[in-house]
């Protein structure tokens, strides 16, 4: 819920605490933690002031029904699927993962896959929806595209592959491969990035895109006058 | 050569050299090198590529070059926060830079006139994207502008090989492909017909090859469905629909396939009420359908830059001095669109986004402003290409800032529109 966009409506919002709670706090070690207070608050987006208010009307907590299954492939009616892939492993270098899957469900079905690691959403899909011309899809998630997390996280202390329903119900869904891929990128140079050292970068750069290319296309068109 | 000449050749080729050297979309120059890497240092050729294969093999080409130097104990540095090397992001993008200079080339040799070719080659957004971004829209244009010079020599097969070869890179080249093809119909030319399906089936199926391996499920998912506007996944879109809607669409808007119809039909009625050569027709629908692909597909930035050649060919060929030069201003205003609304001015050179021009960038409803602008310069690109020839004038450039401030006005400043 950090810095969850309000929509200035009555609206109904879900959320997995534990989940949440690590987004502020990754490092911290959820063995024999337990949530023991809430708070809900109201934050202002910079730059707004104004009067706000926030009218909670319903506050409720639900238990999780969970299935098992020891397959990677089942029927029934879940609105999160969550493929337990073994000990948490380091995602600092984790670059994408590509996810085949078979997915069926209500008309309505969207959802979102998540690749987590312990409680923390390590990469994120695009919002999947049926397709007419095939149940199956290949789902791309990315670091760079984290920006909620599921309801019903996996273990702990496992890396997971969840599949959240968005809207809708799934019936069928089949795990059919799953590629991780991690790209040694350089820790950044020490350089500092102050606004000035960005902002003589960025002139720079304009020089050269801009600046050079117009001038000399201002000689082409009224100089050289013999072009051919 | 002419030193008129030379000395725009060079001017292009340096600051491209140049921005390529320390620039790059981090997210794009990270795929393109994580696939390339993947090749070299494992031997795995990866079918999860995220463009068309021939970018690829290009790209495989091309790279093989640095591996050596590397291999010889070259030591590459990063720049800021880029995920490539530096001479890494700039080999990877010679291949786009040698293409530009290809379609400078082209273009000189067809118009005769360095001003076109000069409008194509010192335009500000195809430097930006060659140099600075690194995508790879040239390497497309370049088989497709080819295209064009051998239909206006009547070597129709050849141009249609060519139209293919762009189509692989980018599937816009299928466009005047596949209305070379239905001219053919038209005309009752069967065989020439059935040499340009083999023609095109057979390069297509070629290029594919590698990627059955990896089993026909992720091709259909991956390619046939990605790339047809098919897919599953609701991702960004930036066309003037989305933008208002705030809808996702699952590859393509519905309303793409309803522009194909209209654009289809229109040259089939234009060929069947004049009988001109078919460099016209075939310029001027291509130029349609780039049009509506910019308005109701996804609408990446890049995809604007096919306008640019297009237009000058079609200048050139009917005699319209001001859509060449509208075709600049176009390229100049679509760059600073996609730099202060879709991206910031730091997010290429430094490798993070963040906006050094308050007033400009980072904006609330900056989809929109960009989608509106946009729409309004493809209306005007759109006239100066249908109506009678005008000259380009003053008045466009305070036309197309006055869209652009309104549109800043009512979706930035009073937010009219929340999405």
């Amino acid at each position: 819920m950090q810095h969850r966009r309000g929509l200035g409506i009555f609206e109904t919002v879900s959320a997995n605490l534990v989940s949440e709670s690590s987004i502020p706090n990754p490092t911290l070690s959820l063995a024999g933690a337990r949530i023991t207070r809430i708070a809900l608050y109201l934050e202002a987006a910079p730059l707004v002031s104004g009067t706000f208010s926030m009218h909670v009307s319903n506050l409720q907590a639900n238990s999780v029904l969970m299935t098992k299954a020891s397959s990677n492939e089942l029927n029934g009616n879940f609105t999160v699927l969550v493929a337990d892939l073994g000990p948490a492993i380091a995602t600092q270098k984790l670059f994408q993962v590509f996810v085949g899957l078979d997915i069926k469900g209500s008309f309505d079905l969207s959802y979102v896959p998540y690749f987590t690691t312990g409680a923390n959403v390590a990469a994120q899909g695009y919002t999947y929806v049926t397709k007419a011309a095939t149940t199956y899809e290949l789902a791309l998630l990315s670091p760079l595209q984290v920006n909620s997390s599921p309801l019903f996280a996996g273990n702990v202390h496992s890396s997971s592959l969840v599949v959240s329903a968005k809207t809708g119900e799934i019936s069928f869904f089949r795990l059919n491969s799953i590629s991780i891929r991690f790209f040694s990128t350089q820790s950044p140079r020490s350089a500092s990035l102050d606004p000035t050292t960005s902002r003589d970068l960025v002139f720079y750069f304009f020089v050269f895109l801009f600046i050079i290319p117009a001038a000399m296309v201002a000689l082409v068109v009224k100089v050289f006058k013999d072009e051919h | 050569m002419n030193t008129k000449v030379l000395a725009t050749l060079l001017v292009g080729l340096i600051v491209r050299l140049e921005i390529a050297s320390f620039a790059g979309h981090p997210v794009d120059m990270g795929l393109f090198t994580y696939s390339v890497r993947l090749y070299y240092e494992t031997g795995r050729f990866d079918t999860l590529f995220p463009s068309l294969p021939l970018v690829y093999y290009v790209q495989l080409l091309f790279y093989s070059l640095y591996t050596m130097i590397r291999d010889a104990g070259f030591a590459d540095l990063v720049f800021l926060y880029h995920p490539d090397y530096m001479i890494e992001g700039l080999v990877l993008r010679i291949p786009s830079i040698l293409a530009d200079l290809g379609i400078f080339y082209l273009l000189l040799k067809f118009t005769g006139k360095l001003r076109y070719a000069a409008f194509y080659l010192l335009n500000p957004f195809t430097i930006y994207l060659t140099g600075a971004w690194g995508m790879y829209d040239s390497l497309m244009m370049l088989p497709l502008v080819a295209g064009f010079v051998l239909v206006s020599r009547n070597q129709t097969r050849f141009a249609s090989v060519s139209f293919v070869i762009s189509g692989l890179f980018k599937l816009f080249g299928f466009i005047p492909f596949g209305l070379l093809m239905i001219e053919n119909l038209f005309q009752k030319r069967f065989k020439e017909f059935a040499i340009q399906l083999g023609i095109g089936s057979g390069l297509t199926l070629l290029t594919f090859a590698p990627y059955f391996q990896s089993g026909l499920q992720d091709f259909y998912v991956g390619f046939v469905l990605r790339f047809l506007g098919g897919s599953g996944a609701l991702s960004r879109s930036y066309n003037i629909v989305a933008a208002f809607s705030g809808l996702r669409f699952t590859g393509s808007s519905p309303l793409v396939w309803l522009a194909g119809v209209v654009v289809l039909s229109a040259f089939v009625i234009n060929r069947k009420r004049g009988s001109e050569p078919i460099l016209k027709p075939l310029l001027l629908w291509s130029i349609a359908a780039a049009v509506s692909l910019d308005i109701f597909s996804q609408s990446q930035p890049q995809w604007l830059s096919w306008l640019i050649p297009l237009s000058i060919l079609y200048a050139f060929v009917t005699n319209r001095e001001g859509l060449a030069n509208f075709s600049y201003f176009f390229g100049l205003t679509s760059t600073f669109l996609s730099i202060t609304l879709l991206q910031t001015s730091t997010y290429l050179v430094t490798g993070v986004p963040s906006a050094l021009f308050g007033a400009l960038e980072g904006l609330p409803g900056a989809l929109i402003v960009n989608a509106i602008t946009v729409l309004g310069m493809l209306v005007m690109l759109s006239g100066y290409v249908f109506l009678k020839p005008t000259k380009f004038k003053v008045e466009v450039i305070a036309l197309t800032s006055l869209i652009y401030l309104q549109a800043y006005f009512w979706f930035t400043i009073m937010r009219i529109i929340v999405i």
